[in-house]
């Protein structure tokens, strides 16, 4: 039967942490149980093994994959943080498209003048109506088609209704430079 | 404590600099991937490992503590991610004689050819007798020998006793010396390099 005392000493040798008497305990012992000795020569060959096993070293593409994994699930995290937030998109979507009616208002009010002034003639009244109802079918079915091709860009990219309200305030100073620009010739 | 410098690099990649994050996986790319490929035997799944251990500490960044050592911390996370690997695998004890992945051929430096070959030759008999060693055991031995790490650092990286390590050690040892002898011994039908060497 082993002397455990004595097994775990050797393993305190191999890591250098016996105390000078316990060393001499050891190695006296050693002398004189040839069937311990042998065992410590195996621990000693593990030992020396271990010690001198070759250091795996990384792939040279390793840092660069692991930095382009990292801008992926940046950016996929990025995403996620916008479609998390379906409020803040689904607001900008709905200013965006509440400032394209506004937009619209000025040729919505331009045909509503033509009706008013072709009231006195029944014939011209009649084509009036039927511009004005044509232009608002026109107007409905854009805005229809404009809006839906809207929720199909935010569903692909919730990013699209942030710019796209970006945008629009800069189509409006646009649109208003032009109206300026046509009424400054008109004068 | 940290290096300065490493210290410097994490709070620039907590506040969000990339290349600060790339300056820590190039300082610490090799020891991740030793662990890695001594704990998990195989080359692909090492590198695989390594990136998962430093995405993981990306993530967790924030909750690193500046009064330790990055690199104990970095090796905490890849140890405690190669356990995780390990006991999701079967227990499948790997024969001495079984070849490991020619990927895991030295990289590192341009020996001689002969060179090579006995340091692919230690290289894969060490692995062999790693891979049949449970995680834990295999852990401690590999964070011991390659690292050079006392057991209160391995307790440390592995979140437990003193005790608990030098016996895992002690054990793991004893476990290795008996397979060294088996795959020595006459009859056994394999010879020992090692051994023959007078290691």
């Amino acid at each position: 039967m082993p002397d455990e005392r004595k097994r775990l000493m050797m393993q305190e040798a191999l890591d250098d942490v016996l105390s000078h008497d316990e060393q001499i305990e050891l190695f006296s012992h050693l002398d004189t149980d040839a069937e311990d000795a042998a065992h410590y020569t195996r621990l000693q060959q593990v030992d020396s093994l271990l010690r001198t096993a070759p250091y795996e070293r990384a792939p040279r593409r390793l840092a660069l994959t692991i930095m382009a994994r990292l801008g992926e699930s940046m950016k996929q995290e990025q995403k996620l943080r916008l479609t998390d937030s379906p409020e803040l998109s689904e607001a900008a979507m709905q200013v965006a498209l509440q400032l394209v009616t506004v937009a619209t208002l000025p040729m919505l009010i331009g045909a509503s003048y033509l009706l008013l002034n072709a009231m006195s003639d029944p014939a011209i009244m009649e084509t009036v109506l039927q511009q004005v109802a044509a232009l608002y079918i026109l107007v409905i079915d854009v805005m229809k088609v404009m809006l839906e091709q809207a929720q199909e860009v935010y569903k692909d990219n919730p990013e699209a209704a942030i710019a796209l309200l970006a945008l629009m305030p800069v189509t409006l100073l646009k649109l208003v430079e032009i109206v300026l620009g046509y009424e400054d010739d008109e004068t | 404590m940290s290096d300065p410098i490493i210290y410097q690099w994490v709070t620039a990649a907590i506040a969000g600099d990339q290349d600060a994050f790339a300056e820590l996986v190039y300082t610490f790319q090799d020891a991740v991937f030793n662990l890695c490929y001594r704990l998990l035997g195989d080359g692909p799944e090492a590198e695989d490992a390594a990136q998962e251990a430093f995405l993981r500490a990306y993530n967790n960044l924030t909750r690193y503590d500046g009064e330790r050592s990055f690199k104990t911390w970095i090796l905490s996370i890849a140890s405690n991610h190669c356990i995780d690997r390990l006991r999701k695998r079967r227990a499948i004890y790997v024969s001495i004689d079984e070849p490991i992945s020619a990927t895991l051929s030295l990289a590192s430096t341009d020996p001689q050819p002969e060179q090579v070959a006995l340091s692919n030759e230690r290289s894969r008999r060490i692995q062999a007798l790693l891979n049949e060693l449970a995680p834990d055991y295999r852990t401690a031995v590999v964070l011991r020998y390659w690292y050079d790490y006392s057991y209160i650092e391995i307790a440390e990286i592995l979140e437990t006793t003193e005790s608990a390590i030098k016996s895992r050690l002690f054990r793991a040892r004893q476990m290795l010396a008996e397979k060294l002898g088996d795959s020595a011994a006459p009859g056994h039908g394999l010879r020992n390099p090692l051994l023959e060497e007078g290691i």
